[in-house]
C-alpha cells in the first residue's frame, strides 16, 4: 500500500488529537496556555517549582493568606513561619480595606499577603497592627516559598515525640503523713511559679489525701514540691532527709494523673517538749506547768 | 573496619564540608548578586526542586507549639546579654521583649542583631528578627530571623544572602550549618503582648536560661507608675533554695530582689504590719543544690530588729544540718542595742536502714547582753527600765530515731513506730516546782506508734462513675516519760474519716477525730503538813497537781468556772467535719466545711475571737478561690462560729497570692 503524504499528515494530526483528547500525550504547559489560557482551579494541585530565576508569569488569579511578618528585605517577605516569599516590583501596599496605610512592613505587623497563582509573588500586602482573617492555608502557599537549599527532613522532629501544645487536664493527688493536722493546707510549689510556697493550694479529699487539678499546655516542663505554706514545713523524704524536687513532663494527653506521697514534713518535732507555749489553762495540761488552781 | 558510628561521622563530616564549601562559593555571588532594599527581586541561584522522597515540612497554626522532645540530660546554660531600645518583661506570660536595635551577645563571641526580641523563659528560647545580622567565626551573615532552642541547643537562622533559605545549627556549630533542614513549626512565632502590661521596663538584660534575669536600671511597676530601680533580679531557676525564706511574718510583704545569679540573691524587701506599719527589710541569699545560706534583718528602719540566719547543708547523701538563728534586738539605727535576745535551733539527720535518727536542739538567750548596773530601785536594766535585763536561758535537746512506714503483710494496714530522748533544762527559772521542790532539769523519754489505714475502698460502685466510698483511718499513741517521778503525758490522736466523689467536680467528705491527752502523776506525793499534828500529808501526785477541789477561774473575766473543777490533767477533743469541695473549673474552687466540737474542759468565750480559750464548738466555713490571672490567685476564706457564750462571730480572711 503506497502511503498519501496528504492522508499521513492528517493522520498524524488526528492520532495527536485524540491522543491529547485521551491524556495519552501532555503538551508543555506552556504551549497549552498560549493556546487557551486556563483559569486556575484548584489550590490543592501540584504546580511546578517556583525557583527564584522563573519568570514571573502573572496568572490574574490570587491566593490570599495572612500571617504576622517576620521581615521584608531584598524583595522577599518573611512570615513567622520562616519562609521568604517573593514580592513583586509592583506590589501594592496597603490597609486591608485597599486604602493607604501608615503601617511600614516591618517585624510584628500582621499582613495579607495575596499571591499570584501564575508567578507565586505577592502583588499585594494588606498590612493591620492587628491579626487579619486569611482565605488560604499555609498549605496552600508553601508552594511559593523561595528557598535555596533543599528541604532536609529533621531527626529531632520526627525521630521521637513532639508537643502540640495542647491544654491538658493534670491532676495532682497527695497522700500526706497521718500525723498531719486536720485543718492544714498543702500547697504545691513549682519553679514556673517562683518557687512560692504557697503557689497552688490543694483540696483536701479525705483524711490523708488532697488533690488540685490544673490545666497545663503539653510540653510543659516544671519541678515542683509540697509544702504546708512555707519552705520551713515542705517535705522530706521518709529517711527524714531534704528531698530533690519532683519533676513533671506534660504529655500530649487528654488528661495526667500524678499521685505522690509524703513521708514527713520539714517543721515535724513530734517530741520536742515546746517551753515556749505553756499556757496556764486546762488546755495546756502538758508538760512542765500545772493549770492555777486555788 | 570502621565502626558504624564513626562512619556516620565520617560521613556527616564530609556532607557538612561539601556543604559548607559549596555555601562559601555560593554565598559571596549571592551575597554580590543581591539587590539593595526595596529593590525588585533579582535571579540568584537557582533552587533545587525539592526532593520527592523528602516529606513536607508540616506546619501548625501558630498558636500551636510543635517542639522537639526534651534533652535527656540538661545542658549548661551560658549567661548572655540583651540590649535593645526598650525591653519589657511580662510577668504574667514568662515573656521578655526588646525592640529596637537590640543587639544580643552570647558565649564564643557569638553576636547577633536585630530589630524586636522575644523570649519566652518558660519555653528557654529565644527568637530575634527584622533586619539580622548573625556575627560569627568573623563572618557576618544577614537574615529575617534567628532562633535559639536552649534546651535542645538548637540554632534556627532564616538567611537572606539575595535569596531565602533555612539554616540550621547544632550545639552552636556555626562552622556546620544544615542547610534546608526542616524547622519546627513555631520556630519564630512571635507571641502578642499587645493586651499585656509589662512589670518591669529596661534597656538591658542579662539572662541566665532556666535561672534568672538581671535588669540594669529597670523601671517596675508599682501601681500603675513605673518606678527606676538601680537593679531588678528575677530567679525562676530550678533550685528551690533561693527561695528559703528567713524573714518574719508581715501581713504584706514586696520583695524586690536587686542583684544576683545562679548562687546568690541579694533583696530589699518593702513590708506591712500592724505594729511596725510600713517599714524595710533586707535578705541575702547564698546557695546551692545542696545548701542555702539565708541572712535577713527586718525591720531595718525601726528600732526593734530581728536579725535572722538560716542554715541548710546536705554534708552527705545520708547527712544533713540545719540550723535557725535569731536575735532580736532594740537598737536605734545600729547602735548598741537595749536590749537583745536570741534562740537557736540546730537539727542534724542522719539516714539509717530503714530509718533515721534526728537531733534538735533549742536554746533561749533571754539576753544577749552583759549585766548592767542596778539602775532604779536596784532594777537591772538598759536605758529605761522597759529594757530589763533578764538572763534566763533554757535550752532543751532531743534525739528522735523515726522507722519507715510498714505495711502490716498483705493488709492496707501501715505502722511506724518512734522513739526519743532528750532533756530541757532551765538553770535560772525551774522548768517544774512540784513538792515544793523546783525541777532545774527534766530529762524525757518517748515512744509512739502510728497505725494508718491510707485509702480503703469500703463501698464499691458499680456503676462504673467512681462514686465509691472510701475509708481512711488513723490511729496515734504516744507516751513521754518525764524524770519528775511518776510522771507521763499520754497523747492517743484517733481519726476516721468517709470520703465520696459525687461529681468529678464534687467531693464530700466526714471525718471524726478523738484526741485524748491525758497527764498522769503516779505515787504519792507531799502535800504540806497537818496543822494539828505537824505530820506530813502525802496524797496522790495527780490530786496534788491538780488540786482537790480545785475552783477553776475564768481567766478573762474571773467568774469560777465549775465546768471545769473535774479537770484532772486529762482533755478529750471530739471533732465532727462535714466537707463540701466544689471545683467546676480548674480556675473556680470551693470549699464548704462545718465542723462540730465536743471537748472537755469546756471552750470560753472571750470577747474577741482572737482571745476565745479552747476551740469554738460551732464553725462553718467557705473557702473561694479564684485564678483571677496566670500569675494570680485570689483566696477569700470566712468562718462563721456560733452558738458559742452568746455571741456569733465571723472570722474574715482575706488572702490574695500573686506570684512573680
Amino acid at each position: 500500500m503506497k502511503l498519501n503524504p496528504v492522508r499521513l499528515f492528517f493522520a498524524v494530526i488526528c492520532a495527536v488529537a485524540l491522543s491529547l483528547g485521551t491524556g495519552a500525550i501532555r503538551l508543555p504547559s506552556n504551549a497549552i496556555q498560549a493556546a487557551t489560557p486556563k483559569p486556575y482551579e484548584s489550590p490543592f494541585q501540584t504546580p511546578p517549582p517556583i525557583s527564584v530565576t522563573a519568570t514571573p508569569s502573572p496568572s490574574g488569579h490570587v491566593l490570599r493568606y495572612a500571617g504576622q511578618l517576620l521581615d521584608v528585605q531584598n524583595g522577599f517577605v518573611f512570615f513567622t513561619t520562616g519562609d521568604g516569599f517573593r514580592l513583586s516590583p509592583t506590589a501594592k501596599i496597603d490597609d486591608p480595606a485597599g486604602g493607604p496605610t501608615k503601617l511600614q512592613p516591618v517585624t510584628r505587623v500582621y499582613a495579607r499577603a495575596s499571591f499570584d497563582t501564575g508567578s507565586g509573588a505577592i502583588v499585594e500586602l494588606a498590612l493591620s497592627s492587628k491579626p487579619l482573617p486569611g482565605e488560604a492555608s499555609y498549605q496552600d502557599v508553601q508552594r511559593f516559598a523561595v528557598a535555596t537549599s533543599t528541604e532536609a527532613p529533621n531527626p529531632d522532629l520526627a525521630a521521637k515525640e513532639g508537643f502540640s501544645g495542647r491544654d491538658v487536664l493534670v491532676t495532682f493527688t497527695v497522700q500526706v503523713p497521718p500525723r498531719t493536722p486536720f485543718g492544714d493546707t498543702v500547697y504545691l510549689a513549682t519553679d514556673i511559679s517562683g518557687w512560692s510556697a504557697t503557689a497552688i493550694r490543694m483540696d483536701r479529699i479525705d483524711a490523708l489525701h488532697y488533690r488540685i487539678t490544673q490545666t497545663f499546655k503539653s510540653g510543659t516542663k516544671f519541678l515542683y514540691r509540697y509544702t504546708r505554706g512555707s519552705w520551713q514545713s515542705a517535705e522530706r523524704g521518709q529517711n527524714g532527709l531534704d528531698v530533690p524536687p519532683r519533676q513533671f513532663l506534660v504529655r500530649n494527653a487528654d488528661v495526667q494523673s500524678v499521685d505522690n506521697v509524703v513521708y514527713h514534713w520539714g517543721d515535724e518535732q513530734s517530741n520536742a517538749p515546746d517551753l515556749g507555749s505553756s499556757i496556764p489553762t486546762p488546755f495546756a495540761p502538758i508538760p512542765f506547768r500545772t493549770p492555777p488552781h486555788h | 573496619m570502621i565502626p558504624v558510628r564513626r562512619k556516620e561521622r565520617l560521613r556527616s563530616a564530609l556532607v557538612n564540608s561539601v556543604l559548607l564549601l559549596g555555601a562559601l562559593l555560593c554565598a559571596p555571588r549571592i551575597a554580590a548578586a543581591a539587590p539593595a532594599p526595596g529593590a525588585p527581586p533579582v535571579a540568584a541561584t537557582p533552587a533545587p526542586a525539592p526532593a520527592a522522597s523528602t516529606p513536607p515540612l508540616e506546619v501548625p497554626e501558630q498558636s500551636i507549639r510543635q517542639t522537639p522532645p526534651p534533652a535527656a540530660t540538661p545542658l549548661p546554660f551560658r549567661a548572655f546579654s540583651v540590649a535593645a531600645k526598650s525591653m519589657a518583661w511580662y510577668s504574667n506570660r514568662y515573656i521578655l521583649t526588646g525592640d529596637g536595635n537590640v543587639d544580643i551577645h552570647m558565649d564564643g563571641g557569638v553576636r547577633v542583631t536585630g530589630n524586636t526580641f522575644f523570649m519566652d523563659v518558660r519555653l528557654n528560647r529565644f527568637v530575634i528578627a527584622g533586619n539580622v545580622k548573625l556575627y560569627a567565626l568573623g563572618r557576618e551573615f544577614q537574615g529575617a530571623a534567628f532562633s535559639d532552642y536552649l534546651d535542645f541547643n538548637r540554632q534556627y537562622f532564616v538567611p537572606s544572602l539575595g535569596a531565602p533559605d533555612r539554616w540550621t545549627f547544632t550545639d552552636a556549630d556555626f562552622n556546620h550549618p544544615l542547610f534546608g533542614r526542616a524547622m519546627p513549626g513555631d520556630t519564630f512565632f512571635l507571641p502578642d503582648v499587645s493586651h499585656d502590661s509589662p512589670l518591669v521596663l529596661s534597656t538591658r538584660v542579662v539572662v541566665q536560661p532556666r535561672e534568672s534575669l538581671l535588669f540594669s536600671r529597670p523601671s517596675i511597676k508599682l501601681g500603675l507608675v513605673y518606678v527606676p530601680f538601680p537593679s531588678y533580679f528575677l530567679t525562676f531557676g530550678p533550685n528551690p533554695n533561693l527561695a528559703q525564706n528567713s524573714l518574719p511574718g508581715a501581713t504584706v510583704d514586696g520583695p524586690l530582689d536587686l542583684y544576683g545569679g545562679g548562687h546568690g540573691l541579694a533583696s530589699l524587701h518593702l513590708r506591712y504590719d500592724p505594729v511596725d506599719k510600713v517599714f524595710f527589710a533586707g535578705e541575702v541569699h547564698q546557695v546551692s543544690d545542696k545548701h542555702y545560706l539565708v541572712a535577713s534583718i527586718s525591720p531595718i528602719d525601726k528600732v526593734f530588729k530581728q536579725y535572722n540566719f538560716e542554715g541548710f547543708d546536705r554534708t552527705t547523701p545520708g547527712f544533713q544540718v540545719q540550723t535557725s538563728l535569731q536575735e532580736s534586738a532594740f537598737q536605734h539605727d545600729f547602735s548598741q542595742p537595749l536590749s537583745a535576745s536570741a534562740y537557736a535551733n540546730l537539727i542534724m539527720t542522719a539516714s539509717l536502714p530503714r530509718s533515721y535518727v534526728q537531733w534538735q536542739s533549742h536554746s533561749y538567750y533571754d539576753s544577749l547582753l552583759n549585766q548592767p548596773l542596778p539602775g532604779v530601785n536596784g532594777l537591772l536594766y538598759y536605758g529605761d527600765p522597759s529594757h530589763n535585763w533578764v538572763p534566763d536561758h533554757p535550752d532543751d535537746v532531743t534525739i528522735t530515731w523515726h522507722g519507715y512506714q510498714n505495711r502490716i503483710g498483705k493488709s492496707p494496714f501501715y505502722f511506724t513506730l518512734r522513739s526519743a530522748e532528750g532533756f530541757a533544762h532551765d538553770g535560772l527559772d525551774p522548768l517544774q516546782e512540784f513538792g515544793d521542790v523546783p525541777y532545774k532539769t527534766i530529762y524525757n523519754t518517748t515512744l509512739g506508734l502510728n497505725l494508718a489505714l491510707p485509702s480503703y475502698k469500703l463501698l464499691k460502685d458499680y456503676s462504673g462513675h467512681g462514686r465509691d466510698v472510701f475509708l481512711n483511718a488513723s490511729f496515734d499513741k504516744q507516751r513521754e516519760s518525764f524524770s519528775l517521778i511518776g510522771h507521763h503525758t499520754d497523747t492517743t490522736i484517733t481519726t476516721f474519716s468517709l470520703s465520696r466523689q459525687f461529681q468529678p467536680h464534687l467531693v464530700g467528705l466526714v471525718n471524726y477525730t478523738i484526741t485524748n491527752i491525758g497527764d498522769f502523776y503516779g505515787g504519792r506525793c507531799l502535800s504540806g503538813t497537818s496543822p494539828t499534828t505537824g505530820a506530813d500529808i502525802l496524797l496522790p501526785c495527780q490530786d496534788v497537781a491538780y488540786g482537790l477541789n480545785t475552783v477553776y477561774t475564768n481567766p478573762i473575766t474571773g467568774a469560777p468556772v465549775p465546768q471545769w473543777s473535774a479537770f484532772r490533767g486529762f482533755g478529750t477533743t471530739r471533732s465532727l467535719v462535714e466537707q463540701l469541695v466544689f471545683t467546676p473549673t480548674t480556675y473556680v474552687a470551693a470549699n464548704l466545711s462545718f465542723r462540730q466540737n465536743h471537748d472537755f474542759p469546756i471552750p470560753l468565750a472571750a470577747y474577741t475571737y482572737e482571745n476565745n480559750i479552747g476551740i469554738e464548738p460551732y464553725q462553718a466555713t467557705l473557702d473561694l478561690r479564684f485564678r483571677v490571672a496566670p500569675t494570680i490567685n485570689l483566696d477569700i476564706s470566712r468562718s462563721y462560729y456560733f452558738n458559742f457564750g452568746g455571741i456569733d462571730r465571723w472570722s474574715p480572711q482575706f488572702f490574695i497570692t500573686v506570684l512573680q
